[in-house]
Protein backbone atom coordinates (compact mmCIF):
# COMPACT_ATOMS: atom_id res chain seq x y z
CA UNK A 1 0.00 0.00 0.00
CA UNK A 2 1.61 3.24 -1.10
CA UNK A 3 1.44 6.33 1.06
CA UNK A 4 -1.12 8.99 0.06
CA UNK A 5 -0.11 11.52 -2.56
CA UNK A 6 0.94 14.83 -1.11
CA UNK A 7 0.20 18.04 -2.98
CA UNK A 8 1.59 21.39 -1.89
CA UNK A 9 -0.52 24.35 -2.99
CA UNK A 10 1.37 27.65 -2.80
CA UNK A 11 -0.89 30.65 -3.44
CA UNK A 12 -1.54 33.91 -1.61
CA UNK A 13 -5.21 34.04 -2.69
CA UNK A 14 -6.95 32.36 0.28
CA UNK A 15 -10.25 32.07 -1.57
CA UNK A 16 -8.65 30.32 -4.48
CA UNK A 17 -6.79 28.05 -2.06
CA UNK A 18 -9.96 27.15 -0.21
CA UNK A 19 -11.85 26.27 -3.43
CA UNK A 20 -8.92 24.37 -4.89
CA UNK A 21 -8.38 22.37 -1.70
CA UNK A 22 -12.03 21.31 -1.77
CA UNK A 23 -11.58 20.03 -5.31
CA UNK A 24 -8.26 18.28 -4.68
CA UNK A 25 -9.53 16.67 -1.47
CA UNK A 26 -12.19 14.85 -3.46
CA UNK A 27 -9.33 12.55 -4.44
CA UNK A 28 -7.12 10.61 -2.04
CA UNK A 29 -4.65 13.48 -1.93
CA UNK A 30 -3.19 15.06 1.15
CA UNK A 31 -3.22 18.79 0.39
CA UNK A 32 -0.93 21.21 2.20
CA UNK A 33 -1.40 24.95 1.67
CA UNK A 34 1.15 27.73 1.88
CA UNK A 35 0.29 31.41 1.46
CA UNK A 36 3.50 32.87 0.16
CA UNK A 37 6.72 31.74 -1.47
CA UNK A 38 8.71 31.66 1.75
CA UNK A 39 6.20 29.48 3.58
CA UNK A 40 5.93 27.38 0.43
CA UNK A 41 9.66 26.65 0.38
CA UNK A 42 9.70 25.80 4.08
CA UNK A 43 6.76 23.42 3.71
CA UNK A 44 8.27 21.89 0.60
CA UNK A 45 11.42 21.05 2.59
CA UNK A 46 9.57 19.73 5.63
CA UNK A 47 6.66 17.94 3.97
CA UNK A 48 8.34 16.58 0.83
CA UNK A 49 5.30 16.85 -1.48
CA UNK A 50 4.87 14.70 -4.61
CA UNK A 51 3.64 17.65 -6.66
CA UNK A 52 3.48 21.41 -6.27
CA UNK A 53 0.86 23.86 -7.50
CA UNK A 54 2.62 27.20 -7.54
CA UNK A 55 1.18 30.69 -8.00
CA UNK A 56 3.39 33.16 -9.85
CA UNK A 57 2.61 36.54 -8.33
CA UNK A 58 3.06 36.33 -4.57
CA UNK A 59 4.55 38.40 -1.74
CA UNK A 60 7.96 37.65 -0.18
CA UNK A 61 9.24 35.14 -2.72
CA UNK A 62 7.29 34.95 -5.96
CA UNK A 63 6.70 31.87 -8.10
CA UNK A 64 9.83 32.48 -10.15
CA UNK A 65 11.93 32.60 -7.02
CA UNK A 66 10.37 29.46 -5.59
CA UNK A 67 10.84 27.50 -8.83
CA UNK A 68 14.42 28.70 -8.90
CA UNK A 69 15.07 27.44 -5.36
CA UNK A 70 13.48 24.10 -6.24
CA UNK A 71 15.90 23.69 -9.13
CA UNK A 72 18.87 24.44 -6.89
CA UNK A 73 17.81 22.15 -4.06
CA UNK A 74 18.65 18.51 -4.83
CA UNK A 75 15.91 17.19 -2.56
CA UNK A 76 13.30 19.29 -4.39
CA UNK A 77 14.55 19.45 -7.97
CA UNK A 78 12.66 16.33 -9.08
CA UNK A 79 9.25 17.47 -7.81
CA UNK A 80 6.93 18.49 -10.65
CA UNK A 81 5.77 22.10 -10.45
CA UNK A 82 2.52 23.22 -12.05
CA UNK A 83 2.58 27.01 -12.28
CA UNK A 84 -0.69 28.88 -11.72
CA UNK A 85 -1.28 32.25 -13.28
CA UNK A 86 -4.03 34.80 -13.67
CA UNK A 87 -2.30 36.48 -16.56
CA UNK A 88 -4.17 36.11 -19.79
CA UNK A 89 -0.84 35.76 -21.51
CA UNK A 90 2.81 35.51 -20.79
CA UNK A 91 3.11 39.33 -20.53
CA UNK A 92 6.42 39.68 -22.25
CA UNK A 93 8.51 36.59 -21.72
CA UNK A 94 9.05 36.20 -18.01
CA UNK A 95 7.98 32.57 -18.10
CA UNK A 96 11.32 31.49 -19.43
CA UNK A 97 11.99 29.69 -16.16
CA UNK A 98 11.57 25.98 -15.86
CA UNK A 99 8.35 24.49 -14.57
CA UNK A 100 6.65 21.26 -15.51
CA UNK A 101 3.42 22.78 -16.77
CA UNK A 102 1.26 25.89 -16.69
CA UNK A 103 -2.27 26.26 -15.43
CA UNK A 104 -4.22 29.32 -16.45
CA UNK A 105 -6.55 30.50 -13.70
CA UNK A 106 -9.42 29.90 -13.42
CA UNK A 107 -9.33 26.19 -14.24
CA UNK A 108 -12.37 23.97 -13.98
CA UNK A 109 -12.25 21.24 -11.31
CA UNK A 110 -12.34 18.58 -14.01
CA UNK A 111 -9.38 20.08 -15.90
CA UNK A 112 -7.41 20.68 -12.71
CA UNK A 113 -7.82 17.10 -11.51
CA UNK A 114 -6.94 15.80 -14.96
CA UNK A 115 -3.74 17.82 -15.08
CA UNK A 116 -2.67 16.80 -11.58
CA UNK A 117 -3.42 13.17 -12.32
CA UNK A 118 -1.50 13.29 -15.58
CA UNK A 119 1.65 14.59 -13.89
CA UNK A 120 1.36 12.15 -10.99
CA UNK A 121 1.03 9.24 -13.42
CA UNK A 122 4.06 10.43 -15.30
CA UNK A 123 5.90 10.50 -12.00
CA UNK A 124 4.88 6.89 -11.21
CA UNK A 125 5.86 5.50 -14.58
CA UNK A 126 8.88 7.70 -15.28
CA UNK A 127 10.90 7.46 -12.11
CA UNK B 1 86.50 84.46 -80.19
CA UNK B 2 82.86 83.58 -80.18
CA UNK B 3 80.78 84.59 -77.18
CA UNK B 4 77.38 83.11 -77.12
CA UNK B 5 74.94 84.36 -74.55
CA UNK B 6 72.25 81.81 -74.76
CA UNK B 7 68.77 83.29 -74.79
CA UNK B 8 70.05 86.82 -75.32
CA UNK B 9 67.96 88.98 -77.58
CA UNK B 10 71.15 90.51 -79.01
CA UNK B 11 72.04 87.33 -80.83
CA UNK B 12 75.53 85.84 -81.02
CA UNK B 13 78.60 88.08 -81.50
CA UNK B 14 79.89 87.18 -84.87
CA UNK B 15 83.30 88.82 -84.56
CA UNK B 16 84.79 92.19 -85.54
CA UNK B 17 86.96 95.01 -84.12
CA UNK B 18 86.88 96.55 -80.66
CA UNK B 19 84.37 99.23 -81.57
CA UNK B 20 82.07 96.61 -82.90
CA UNK B 21 82.61 94.64 -79.66
CA UNK B 22 81.72 97.68 -77.57
CA UNK B 23 78.61 98.33 -79.63
CA UNK B 24 77.70 94.75 -79.33
CA UNK B 25 78.09 94.83 -75.57
CA UNK B 26 76.05 98.03 -75.34
CA UNK B 27 73.34 96.46 -77.46
CA UNK B 28 73.50 93.35 -75.35
CA UNK B 29 73.22 95.29 -72.08
CA UNK B 30 70.38 97.38 -73.40
CA UNK B 31 68.51 94.33 -74.54
CA UNK B 32 69.02 92.64 -71.16
CA UNK B 33 67.92 95.80 -69.37
CA UNK B 34 64.86 96.10 -71.60
CA UNK B 35 63.99 92.53 -70.93
CA UNK B 36 64.28 92.96 -67.15
CA UNK B 37 62.30 96.20 -67.24
CA UNK B 38 59.72 94.47 -69.43
CA UNK B 39 59.41 91.74 -66.85
CA UNK B 40 59.12 94.27 -64.05
CA UNK B 41 56.62 96.31 -66.05
CA UNK B 42 54.39 93.39 -66.83
CA UNK B 43 54.62 91.83 -63.38
CA UNK B 44 51.30 91.73 -61.64
CA UNK B 45 53.15 91.88 -58.35
CA UNK B 46 54.23 95.28 -57.15
CA UNK B 47 57.96 95.54 -56.74
CA UNK B 48 59.69 98.23 -54.70
CA UNK B 49 63.26 98.84 -53.75
CA UNK B 50 63.58 100.48 -50.38
CA UNK B 51 66.79 101.96 -49.14
CA UNK B 52 68.27 101.55 -45.67
CA UNK B 53 66.89 105.01 -44.89
CA UNK B 54 63.40 103.66 -45.72
CA UNK B 55 63.23 105.83 -48.80
CA UNK B 56 61.54 104.23 -51.78
CA UNK B 57 64.11 104.05 -54.53
CA UNK B 58 62.09 102.28 -57.14
CA UNK B 59 58.52 101.19 -57.85
CA UNK B 60 57.50 99.08 -60.81
CA UNK B 61 54.36 100.13 -62.77
CA UNK B 62 52.13 97.66 -60.95
CA UNK B 63 53.35 99.04 -57.60
CA UNK B 64 52.64 102.59 -58.84
CA UNK B 65 49.19 101.53 -60.04
CA UNK B 66 48.32 100.13 -56.65
CA UNK B 67 49.95 102.65 -54.32
CA UNK B 68 50.65 105.73 -56.45
CA UNK B 69 54.17 106.88 -57.33
CA UNK B 70 56.08 107.27 -54.10
CA UNK B 71 59.63 107.18 -55.32
CA UNK B 72 61.68 109.32 -52.96
CA UNK B 73 59.17 109.12 -50.09
CA UNK B 74 59.54 107.15 -46.91
CA UNK B 75 57.93 103.80 -47.36
CA UNK B 76 55.82 103.86 -44.17
CA UNK B 77 54.53 107.31 -45.04
CA UNK B 78 53.72 106.50 -48.62
CA UNK B 79 52.41 102.98 -48.29
CA UNK B 80 50.57 103.24 -45.00
CA UNK B 81 50.33 106.94 -44.19
CA UNK B 82 52.35 106.54 -41.00
CA UNK B 83 54.82 109.05 -39.60
CA UNK B 84 56.93 106.36 -37.94
CA UNK B 85 58.20 103.05 -39.38
CA UNK B 86 55.56 100.32 -39.27
CA UNK B 87 55.71 98.97 -35.75
CA UNK B 88 56.18 95.26 -35.50
CA UNK B 89 55.78 94.76 -39.22
CA UNK B 90 58.83 96.41 -40.73
CA UNK B 91 61.31 93.77 -41.84
CA UNK B 92 63.98 96.17 -43.03
CA UNK B 93 66.53 95.60 -40.25
CA UNK B 94 66.30 91.84 -40.67
CA UNK B 95 66.53 92.02 -44.43
CA UNK B 96 69.54 94.30 -44.24
CA UNK B 97 71.16 91.62 -42.10
CA UNK B 98 70.57 89.19 -44.97
CA UNK B 99 67.25 87.57 -44.17
CA UNK B 100 64.38 86.98 -46.56
CA UNK B 101 61.12 87.72 -44.82
CA UNK B 102 57.52 87.05 -45.56
CA UNK B 103 54.84 89.28 -44.11
CA UNK B 104 51.27 90.34 -44.57
CA UNK B 105 49.97 93.87 -44.85
CA UNK B 106 46.35 94.66 -44.23
CA UNK B 107 45.47 98.16 -45.31
CA UNK B 108 42.66 100.15 -43.74
CA UNK B 109 40.73 100.12 -47.05
CA UNK B 110 40.52 96.33 -46.88
CA UNK B 111 43.31 95.46 -49.28
CA UNK B 112 45.62 92.70 -48.20
CA UNK B 113 49.15 92.07 -49.43
CA UNK B 114 51.57 89.28 -49.05
CA UNK B 115 55.04 90.76 -49.09
CA UNK B 116 58.29 88.93 -49.70
CA UNK B 117 61.26 91.08 -48.68
CA UNK B 118 64.77 90.09 -49.58
CA UNK B 119 68.19 91.76 -49.51
CA UNK B 120 69.14 93.58 -52.65
CA UNK B 121 72.18 95.59 -53.63
CA UNK B 122 71.03 98.55 -55.68
CA UNK B 123 72.92 99.80 -58.72
CA UNK B 124 74.99 102.09 -56.42
CA UNK B 125 75.91 99.01 -54.36
CA UNK B 126 73.91 100.30 -51.34
CA UNK B 127 72.32 97.38 -49.52
CA UNK B 128 68.60 97.77 -49.94
CA UNK B 129 65.43 95.80 -49.53
CA UNK B 130 63.61 94.39 -52.51
CA UNK B 131 59.93 93.98 -51.63
CA UNK B 132 57.47 92.12 -53.82
CA UNK B 133 53.85 92.95 -53.04
CA UNK B 134 51.26 90.41 -54.04
CA UNK B 135 47.66 91.53 -53.76
CA UNK B 136 45.89 88.78 -51.84
CA UNK B 137 42.68 90.71 -51.07
CA UNK B 138 40.49 88.31 -53.05
CA UNK B 139 42.17 85.26 -51.60
CA UNK B 140 41.75 86.66 -48.13
CA UNK B 141 38.08 87.34 -48.81
CA UNK B 142 37.60 83.80 -50.08
CA UNK B 143 39.49 82.53 -47.06
CA UNK B 144 37.21 84.51 -44.77
CA UNK B 145 34.15 83.32 -46.64
CA UNK B 146 35.37 79.77 -46.40
CA UNK B 147 35.99 80.22 -42.72
CA UNK B 148 32.53 81.65 -42.26
CA UNK B 149 31.08 78.83 -44.33
CA UNK B 150 32.93 76.30 -42.24
CA UNK B 151 31.69 77.97 -39.12
CA UNK B 152 28.16 77.86 -40.50
CA UNK B 153 28.60 74.23 -41.39
CA UNK B 154 29.83 73.32 -37.97
CA UNK B 155 27.04 75.40 -36.41
CA UNK B 156 24.50 73.54 -38.49
CA UNK B 157 26.15 70.24 -37.73
CA UNK B 158 26.03 71.06 -34.05
CA UNK B 159 22.37 71.96 -34.29
CA UNK B 160 21.55 68.81 -36.26
CA UNK B 161 23.45 66.74 -33.76
CA UNK B 162 21.48 68.36 -30.99
CA UNK B 163 18.26 67.68 -32.86
CA UNK B 164 19.25 64.05 -33.38
CA UNK B 165 20.12 63.72 -29.72
CA UNK B 166 16.70 65.11 -28.85
CA UNK B 167 15.02 62.70 -31.26
CA UNK B 168 16.83 59.70 -29.85
CA UNK B 169 15.91 60.90 -26.36
CA UNK B 170 12.28 61.17 -27.46
CA UNK B 171 12.40 57.71 -28.96
CA UNK B 172 13.86 56.30 -25.76
CA UNK B 173 11.13 58.08 -23.81
CA UNK B 174 8.45 56.63 -26.09
CA UNK B 175 9.93 53.15 -25.75
CA UNK B 176 9.97 53.51 -21.99
CA UNK B 177 6.38 54.76 -22.15
CA UNK B 178 5.42 51.70 -24.18
CA UNK B 179 7.08 49.40 -21.67
CA UNK B 180 5.31 51.27 -18.89
CA UNK B 181 1.95 50.83 -20.62
CA UNK B 182 2.54 47.13 -21.08
CA UNK B 183 3.60 46.70 -17.45
CA UNK B 184 0.61 48.72 -16.31
CA UNK B 185 -1.77 46.68 -18.45
CA UNK B 186 -0.26 43.44 -17.20
CA UNK B 187 -0.79 44.59 -13.64
CA UNK B 188 -4.41 45.57 -14.39
CA UNK B 189 -5.03 42.28 -16.16
CA UNK B 190 -3.79 40.42 -13.15
CA UNK B 191 -5.70 42.47 -10.61
CA UNK B 192 -8.96 42.28 -12.54
CA UNK B 193 -8.66 38.60 -13.28
CA UNK B 194 -7.49 37.37 -9.86
CA UNK B 195 -10.71 38.04 -7.90
CA UNK B 196 -12.81 36.78 -10.79
CA UNK B 197 -10.89 33.55 -11.05
CA UNK B 198 -11.08 33.04 -7.28
CA UNK B 199 -14.85 33.55 -7.48
CA UNK B 200 -15.05 31.27 -10.46
CA UNK B 201 -13.05 28.58 -8.65
CA UNK B 202 -15.39 28.77 -5.66
CA UNK B 203 -18.50 28.58 -7.83
CA UNK B 204 -17.10 25.67 -9.81
CA UNK B 205 -16.21 23.84 -6.62
CA UNK B 206 -19.80 24.22 -5.36
CA UNK B 207 -21.29 23.39 -8.74
CA UNK B 208 -19.18 20.26 -9.04
CA UNK B 209 -20.46 19.03 -5.69
CA UNK B 210 -17.06 19.33 -4.00
CA UNK B 211 -18.64 21.20 -1.10
CA UNK B 212 -21.71 19.04 -0.68
CA UNK B 213 -24.68 17.98 -2.77
CA UNK B 214 -26.23 20.52 -5.12
CA UNK B 215 -29.76 20.54 -6.42
CA UNK B 216 -30.46 20.89 -10.13
CA UNK B 217 -31.94 24.31 -9.52
CA UNK B 218 -28.83 25.47 -7.67
CA UNK B 219 -26.69 24.01 -10.40
CA UNK B 220 -28.62 25.95 -13.02
CA UNK B 221 -28.11 29.23 -11.18
CA UNK B 222 -24.44 28.49 -10.62
CA UNK B 223 -24.02 27.67 -14.28
CA UNK B 224 -25.51 31.05 -15.19
CA UNK B 225 -23.09 32.79 -12.80
CA UNK B 226 -20.02 31.01 -14.07
CA UNK B 227 -21.00 31.69 -17.67
CA UNK B 228 -21.22 35.41 -16.92
CA UNK B 229 -17.85 35.36 -15.19
CA UNK B 230 -16.38 33.56 -18.17
CA UNK B 231 -17.74 36.32 -20.38
CA UNK B 232 -16.26 38.98 -18.13
CA UNK B 233 -12.86 37.27 -18.05
CA UNK B 234 -12.89 37.08 -21.84
CA UNK B 235 -13.88 40.74 -22.11
CA UNK B 236 -11.05 41.80 -19.81
CA UNK B 237 -8.59 39.74 -21.81
CA UNK B 238 -9.86 41.20 -25.09
CA UNK B 239 -10.02 44.80 -23.86
CA UNK B 240 -6.47 44.68 -22.63
CA UNK B 241 -5.28 42.87 -25.73
CA UNK B 242 -5.98 45.88 -27.94
CA UNK B 243 -3.61 48.37 -26.29
CA UNK B 244 -1.04 45.64 -25.85
CA UNK B 245 -1.07 44.84 -29.55
CA UNK B 246 -1.01 48.55 -30.34
CA UNK B 247 1.93 49.12 -28.01
CA UNK B 248 3.85 46.76 -30.26
CA UNK B 249 4.08 43.84 -27.87
CA UNK B 250 3.68 41.36 -30.72
CA UNK B 251 6.94 42.35 -32.30
CA UNK B 252 8.78 41.20 -29.18
CA UNK B 253 7.14 37.81 -29.40
CA UNK B 254 7.90 37.19 -33.05
CA UNK B 255 10.07 34.27 -34.06
CA UNK B 256 10.13 31.66 -36.79
CA UNK B 257 7.08 29.46 -36.41
CA UNK B 258 5.76 26.42 -38.17
CA UNK B 259 2.32 27.46 -39.34
CA UNK B 260 0.66 24.04 -39.70
CA UNK B 261 1.08 23.47 -35.98
CA UNK B 262 -0.68 26.75 -35.21
CA UNK B 263 -3.63 25.62 -37.31
CA UNK B 264 -3.65 22.14 -35.82
CA UNK B 265 -3.73 23.44 -32.27
CA UNK B 266 -6.60 25.79 -33.10
CA UNK B 267 -8.53 23.01 -34.83
CA UNK B 268 -8.03 20.83 -31.75
CA UNK B 269 -9.61 23.49 -29.57
CA UNK B 270 -12.89 23.61 -31.53
CA UNK B 271 -13.08 20.01 -32.68
CA UNK B 272 -15.22 19.07 -29.67
CA UNK B 273 -17.85 21.70 -30.36
CA UNK B 274 -17.92 20.92 -34.09
CA UNK B 275 -18.46 17.26 -33.34
CA UNK B 276 -21.21 18.11 -30.87
CA UNK B 277 -22.98 20.14 -33.56
CA UNK B 278 -22.43 17.37 -36.12
CA UNK B 279 -20.43 19.65 -38.43
CA UNK B 280 -17.96 18.27 -40.93
CA UNK B 281 -14.58 19.83 -40.22
CA UNK B 282 -12.09 19.63 -43.08
CA UNK B 283 -8.52 20.89 -42.82
CA UNK B 284 -6.29 21.36 -45.87
CA UNK B 285 -2.67 22.06 -44.99
CA UNK B 286 0.44 22.25 -47.18
CA UNK B 287 2.45 19.01 -47.18
CA UNK B 288 5.44 20.90 -45.83
CA UNK B 289 4.55 23.16 -42.94
CA UNK B 290 5.26 26.75 -44.03
CA UNK B 291 7.72 28.67 -41.86
CA UNK B 292 6.80 32.23 -41.14
CA UNK B 293 7.99 35.00 -38.86
CA UNK B 294 5.31 35.77 -36.33
CA UNK B 295 3.82 35.43 -32.88
CA UNK B 296 2.77 31.83 -32.38
CA UNK B 297 0.33 32.63 -29.61
CA UNK B 298 -1.31 35.56 -31.39
CA UNK B 299 -1.73 33.76 -34.72
CA UNK B 300 -3.30 30.89 -32.87
CA UNK B 301 -5.64 33.46 -31.35
CA UNK B 302 -6.66 34.59 -34.86
CA UNK B 303 -7.21 31.00 -36.01
CA UNK B 304 -9.20 30.11 -32.90
CA UNK B 305 -11.30 33.26 -33.31
CA UNK B 306 -12.14 32.50 -36.96
CA UNK B 307 -12.78 28.81 -36.31
CA UNK B 308 -14.83 29.61 -33.22
CA UNK B 309 -17.00 32.06 -35.18
CA UNK B 310 -17.44 29.56 -38.00
CA UNK B 311 -18.53 26.89 -35.53
CA UNK B 312 -20.83 29.20 -33.57
CA UNK B 313 -22.62 30.54 -36.63
CA UNK B 314 -23.04 27.22 -38.42
CA UNK B 315 -25.88 24.95 -37.38
CA UNK B 316 -25.43 22.31 -40.03
CA UNK B 317 -23.11 21.51 -42.87
CA UNK B 318 -19.37 21.98 -42.87
CA UNK B 319 -16.37 24.08 -42.01
CA UNK B 320 -13.30 24.09 -44.21
CA UNK B 321 -9.87 25.40 -43.25
CA UNK B 322 -7.42 25.82 -46.08
CA UNK B 323 -3.85 27.05 -45.96
CA UNK B 324 -2.14 27.90 -49.25
CA UNK B 325 1.61 28.37 -49.32
CA UNK B 326 2.20 30.92 -52.09
CA UNK B 327 5.59 32.26 -53.09
CA UNK B 328 5.71 35.30 -50.84
CA UNK B 329 2.67 34.93 -48.64
CA UNK B 330 0.52 32.46 -46.78
CA UNK B 331 -3.19 32.52 -47.48
CA UNK B 332 -5.47 31.15 -44.80
CA UNK B 333 -9.15 30.61 -45.55
CA UNK B 334 -11.96 29.56 -43.26
CA UNK B 335 -15.19 28.64 -45.07
CA UNK B 336 -18.46 27.84 -43.36
CA UNK B 337 -21.98 26.93 -44.44
CA UNK B 338 -23.55 29.02 -41.70
CA UNK B 339 -25.99 31.91 -41.51
CA UNK B 340 -23.74 34.27 -43.43
CA UNK B 341 -23.30 38.02 -43.04
CA UNK B 342 -25.52 40.74 -44.58
CA UNK B 343 -23.52 42.68 -47.22
CA UNK B 344 -23.87 46.03 -45.40
CA UNK B 345 -22.25 44.53 -42.30
CA UNK B 346 -19.23 43.01 -44.03
CA UNK B 347 -17.17 46.19 -43.86
CA UNK B 348 -17.95 46.83 -40.22
CA UNK B 349 -17.12 43.33 -39.06
CA UNK B 350 -13.56 44.17 -38.08
CA UNK B 351 -14.41 47.27 -36.05
CA UNK B 352 -14.34 47.33 -32.25
CA UNK B 353 -17.56 46.17 -30.58
CA UNK B 354 -19.39 45.69 -33.83
CA UNK B 355 -22.33 43.35 -33.31
CA UNK B 356 -23.95 42.04 -36.44
CA UNK B 357 -27.69 41.43 -36.70
CA UNK B 358 -27.06 37.69 -36.90
CA UNK B 359 -24.94 37.62 -33.75
CA UNK B 360 -26.25 35.23 -31.15
CA UNK B 361 -23.26 34.01 -29.16
CA UNK B 362 -22.20 35.96 -26.10
CA UNK B 363 -18.82 36.99 -27.45
CA UNK B 364 -17.13 40.24 -26.53
CA UNK B 365 -17.54 41.94 -29.89
CA UNK B 366 -13.78 42.39 -30.04
CA UNK B 367 -12.66 39.07 -31.48
CA UNK B 368 -12.47 40.10 -35.13
CA UNK B 369 -11.09 43.56 -34.42
CA UNK B 370 -8.30 41.96 -32.39
CA UNK B 371 -7.69 39.43 -35.16
CA UNK B 372 -7.42 42.28 -37.65
CA UNK B 373 -4.84 44.06 -35.45
CA UNK B 374 -2.84 40.88 -35.07
CA UNK B 375 -2.84 40.14 -38.82
CA UNK B 376 -1.93 43.75 -39.64
CA UNK B 377 0.87 43.73 -37.08
CA UNK B 378 2.27 40.82 -39.07
CA UNK B 379 2.05 42.85 -42.27
CA UNK B 380 -0.94 40.89 -43.58
CA UNK B 381 -4.56 41.55 -44.50
CA UNK B 382 -7.84 40.06 -43.40
CA UNK B 383 -11.25 40.21 -45.03
CA UNK B 384 -14.61 38.49 -45.16
CA UNK B 385 -16.91 37.44 -47.98
CA UNK B 386 -20.52 36.34 -47.71
CA UNK B 387 -21.90 34.32 -49.24
CA UNK B 388 -18.73 32.34 -49.78
CA UNK B 389 -17.94 32.79 -53.51
CA UNK B 390 -17.04 29.10 -53.83
CA UNK B 391 -20.05 27.49 -52.19
CA UNK B 392 -22.63 30.23 -52.66
CA UNK B 393 -23.60 30.14 -48.99
CA UNK B 394 -22.32 30.86 -45.51
CA UNK B 395 -19.23 33.03 -45.33
CA UNK B 396 -15.55 32.94 -46.00
CA UNK B 397 -12.83 34.65 -43.99
CA UNK B 398 -9.39 35.04 -45.51
CA UNK B 399 -6.15 36.39 -44.15
CA UNK B 400 -2.69 36.65 -45.62
CA UNK B 401 0.70 36.67 -43.92
CA UNK B 402 3.86 37.80 -45.68
CA UNK B 403 6.54 35.10 -45.61
CA UNK B 404 9.54 37.38 -45.65
CA UNK B 405 10.51 38.41 -42.16
CA UNK B 406 11.12 42.00 -43.20
CA UNK B 407 7.60 42.46 -44.47
CA UNK B 408 5.91 42.13 -41.14
CA UNK B 409 8.27 42.54 -38.25
CA UNK B 410 8.82 46.24 -38.64
CA UNK B 411 5.13 46.86 -38.87
CA UNK B 412 3.95 48.04 -35.55
CA UNK B 413 0.48 48.38 -34.20
CA UNK B 414 -2.51 48.69 -36.46
CA UNK B 415 -3.44 51.97 -34.81
CA UNK B 416 -4.25 54.16 -37.75
CA UNK B 417 -5.68 51.32 -39.66
CA UNK B 418 -9.30 51.92 -40.41
CA UNK B 419 -9.04 50.45 -43.85
CA UNK B 420 -11.12 47.39 -43.22
CA UNK B 421 -10.97 44.91 -45.98
CA UNK B 422 -14.30 43.65 -47.13
CA UNK B 423 -16.11 42.26 -50.07
CA UNK B 424 -18.38 44.73 -51.74
CA UNK B 425 -20.57 41.99 -53.14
Amino acid sequence: MSKPVRILLIDDDVDFVKATMKVLQSKPYEVIAAHDGKEGLEKARSEKPDLVLLDILMPKIDGFGVADQFKKDQSLSKIPILALTSFSDSYGQPFAFEVTDFIQKPISPKDLLAKVEKHLERLDSGQ
Amino acid sequence: MTLVLLGSMAGPFTGGNEAEWARYLEKLLKSERDRLMGILDSLEEGVAIIGPDRVIRFMNPSMVRQFGDGTGSRCHKHLRGLEEPCLGVCKLPDVLRGATERSEYHLPDGRAYEVISSPFADSDQVPCMLAAFRNVTKEKLIEIELMELNQLKSDMLFEKTKELEQISKDVAKLKEEKRRIIRFLSAITHDLRAPLSATQSCLWAIMGGYAGAVTDEQKDLLERSTRRIDGLLALIADLLDIPRIEAGQLVQEMKEISFNEVVERSVDSIEGLAKKKNLTLTVGLPAVSPKIWGSDRRLQQVMTNLLGNATNYTEEGSILVRVTDAEDELRVEVLDSGVGIPPEELRKLFQDFFRGSNVRSDGTGLGLSISRRIVEAHGGKIWAESPCPETGRGSKFTFTLPKRASAGTGVGPGIASDKVQGNQA
